[in-house]
């Protein structure tokens, strides 16, 4: 039984390595011809867009800045995807989650560090969850198309909060369509000096473990991966499916939220219009690419972030329009969502192996 | 049948890693020569080196292919060496602005006030390089701002409707009710008021700069309470007004670039030349005169704004009058209720 679980781990594991290298190998060769066709040399184009995402670690840093929001939304959109429901409403959710945050983060409340900056990442929680809850209760209670409605949701926060930037949560003195500066007490603490390396990063690391857990080690998230796979079967042998949709609808707007609240408080410390587009988008393509696994989105996201970053360096140095970066990122992100999909026929060859070493051992038994 | 596709996979892989080895072997040593090259390049003759950051697409035909025309302006004029990124989101501003000093840029333009609060963060960490926002608002030792007068085209061009208006009724399609956008509504209604005290001025807001559509029907819901002349004070989507006021036999006054060319509607139009400003702040950066200051450029600067010259179907005594209120004002004898 042993060895037959190990070989299983191994098979995952080496199918996984083979098919992300071979689709990062076809993602460059695509993208070399579109380099060439520009009359850019590939290989420099490639190494800058190492250097420049992970090359020191003031690039590294600013990777993750970039990942920061991305982990931490996808990290919602995962779990609720997990359980069979489809959160497209990341956007509207870190909008808002983002909106709230500032909202309390400007408040001068005169409150110590401690209980003002968790209060107001709270609120951008709540915020997120709320917004969430919508699309959650009314396809739970009537029966609404849950992407349909969080795709509409996700205009209406948008605007909402970019009309709110432009009249009462404007500055003061109201010169720009923007909010006032976070107080200092509801900032997030700068993790690296020279760049805008922030505790948010931490938080995402923290949620994942804890998702992670949640989802293989309670009752509830057995209940949650139940319902995802099969909510009839769930249903019937006794799980309450609508409560645990709705409870994972939560806990995905809370985390998109928490991305918004931790993009103001953490690194642009006031909010402006279209502050973070696409990013509830883009943090659908990184929770699928991370397999749905927390851990997975995880390294998803710092990918994603360590290949937009490494882009905008590659675009500066060579003078290669910025469309160009945009189609040669699609590319990767396409070809590494197809491959990850693609099943290796190395099961096979382990399953025989396995059978070999199982006929071995009950010929000796 | 297995085997085989085992074996295809395997040499695929072994394909793989043979590619990306490679290509990290000959990056580094790509990589290398190409640092050693820059140096030596700018020893010789120590070309300015002007970057440019634009939050939308260089190509937008308005506030945006202003910037990348200036710094080609700047190309020319200096002999400098430039370069830009376009779309450049909130999120990449900083590490955007990072990389370009990095690069040995001598002048880093931001345009738009979106820029401020990242230019400010950055410029502390680089104080050789001078950082400067358009339309922004902060300043420091070797960062500065710079913005128009917002409110003299306005008065200007809000006199020329004013004096063309048969119908007494004027319009203005605005794109954001921003402070920037609303000293130019504000004074445009004094202008026409002050000209023409009957006049009623209708102010529609389209909440975007490139909503071509929305612009039109903002102008045709305007044209139907009998508005005869509009403004139109955005950019990307002055066409939508002018086609609106085509069909209805009006006339139009376009806004930053001369857009006469557009439309055979347009009387005049209220020109903001962003070219001026670029090109006079890296002079001034250049011979090292630049104030920590938010410059303010205006008619009297240079003509860093200015009203286009007016079509043929303006009589002659409505362009001497405006003529003579812009002279008035370039020589101090009209003084403007402006909030910049």
């Amino acid at each position: 039984m042993n060895t037959q679980f190990d070989y299983k781990r191994i098979e995952t594991g080496l199918s996984y390595l083979i098919s992300s290298l071979l689709s990062i190998a076809v993602a460059l060769i695509i993208s070399s011809f579109i380099l060439l066709g520009q009359g850019k040399d590939p290989l420099q184009a490639f190494s800058l867009i190492f250097q420049g995402g992970i090359g020191d670690m003031a690039a590294f840093g600013a990777s993750l800045v970039r990942a920061c929001p991305l982990m931490l939304a996808a990290l919602g959109i995962a779990f609720a995807f997990k359980a069979g429901i489809y959160n497209i409403g990341a956007e509207g959710q870190i909008y808002l989650g983002a909106m709230f945050a500032t909202w309390v983060g400007i408040l001068p409340l005169g409150l110590p560090k401690i209980i003002h900056l968790p209060l107001a990442i709270l609120t951008g929680m709540a915020a997120g969850a709320s917004w969430a809850f919508i699309p959650a209760y009314l396809k739970v209670k009537k029966g609404f198309n849950e992407v349909i409605m969080t795709i509409l949701l996700n205009y209406i926060g948008v605007y909402f909060v970019n009309a709110s930037v432009h009249s009462y949560l404007q500055e003061p003195n109201g010169y720009y369509p923007q909010t006032s500066k976070v107080l200092e007490t509801a900032t997030l603490p700068k993790l690296m000096a020279n760049s805008e390396l922030h505790a948010g990063i931490l938080l995402g690391l923290i949620g994942a473990v804890i998702l992670y857990v949640i989802l293989q080690k309670t009752d509830f998230g057995y209940q949650l991966r139940c319902v995802g796979s099969n909510p009839e079967a769930s249903r019937t042998s006794g799980m309450n499916a609508k409560l645990t949709l709705i409870a994972a609808m939560l806990v995905s707007g809370a985390f998109a939220g928490l991305a918004g609240a931790s993009e103001v408080l953490g690194y642009q410390h006031l909010l402006l219009e279209n502050f973070s587009p696409n990013t509830g988008y883009d943090a659908i393509s990184v929770a699928l690419l991370g397999r749905l696994n927390p851990i997975g989105v995880v390294i998803a996201a710092i990918f994603i972030g360590v290949l937009r970053t490494g882009a905008n360096t590659m675009q500066i140095m060579m003078g290669v329009p910025v469309t160009i970066v945009y189609i040669i990122q699609a590319i990767i992100i396409l070809c590494v969502l197809a491959f990850t999909n693609w099943k290796l026929d190395l099961s096979r060859f382990f399953e025989r192996g396995a059978k070999d070493a199982n006929s071995k051992l009950a010929n000796r038994s | 049948m297995n085997w085989k596709k085992l074996l295809a996979v395997m040499l695929l892989g072994v394909f793989t890693l043979g590619f990306v080895v490679g290509c990290g072997g000959s990056n580094s040593g790509e990589q290398n020569g190409e640092q050693s090259e820059q140096p030596a390049g700018e020893g010789g003759d120590e070309p300015l080196k002007v970057a440019l950051l634009t939050e939308g697409a260089v190509n937008d035909g308005g506030w945006n292919a202003s910037a990348l025309r200036s710094l080609n302006a700047i190309e020319e004029q200096f002999g400098a060496e430039i370069a830009y990124t376009e779309k450049v989101e909130r999120a990449q501003m900083e590490q955007v602005l990072r990389t370009y000093a990095r690069q040995g840029f001598d002048v880093i333009f931001g345009h738009g006030f979106q820029f401020s609060e990242p230019i400010e963060t950055v410029a502390k960490e680089f104080p050789e390089t001078k950082f400067i926002a358009v339309n922004g608002y902060v300043s420091g030792d070797n960062y500065y701002s710079t913005n128009f007068k917002f409110g003299e085209l306005g008065y200007f061009t809000g006199m020329t409707a004013g004096l063309m208006t048969k119908s007494n009724v004027v319009g203005m399609v605005a794109a954001v009710e921003s402070p920037t956008v609303t000293a130019d509504v504000d004074t445009f209604i004094q202008g026409a008021k002050e000209v023409n005290p009957d006049v009623e001025v209708l102010v529609s807001y389209v909440g975007s700069w490139e909503d071509i559509p929305k612009a039109k029907e903002s102008a045709q819901a305007q044209l139907s309470k009998n508005a005869d002349v509009i403004l139109v004070m955005g950019n990307s989507f002055s066409i939508g007004v002018f086609q609106a006021c085509e069909d209805a036999g009006a006339y139009s006054i376009g806004w930053v670039d001369d857009q006469s060319s557009m439309s055979d509607t347009v009387i005049t139009c209220g020109l903001q030349d962003v070219g001026t400003v670029y090109l006079e702040m890296v002079r001034m950066a250049k011979e090292g005169t630049l104030e920590s200051k938010v410059y303010n450029f205006g008619m009297n600067d240079n003509n860093a704004q200015s009203l286009s010259p007016f079509s043929d179907d303006v009589p002659q005594e409505v362009q001497d009058q405006v003529n003579q209120a812009i002279q008035d004002y370039l020589d101090g004898n009209l003084t403007l209720d402006l909030k910049y």
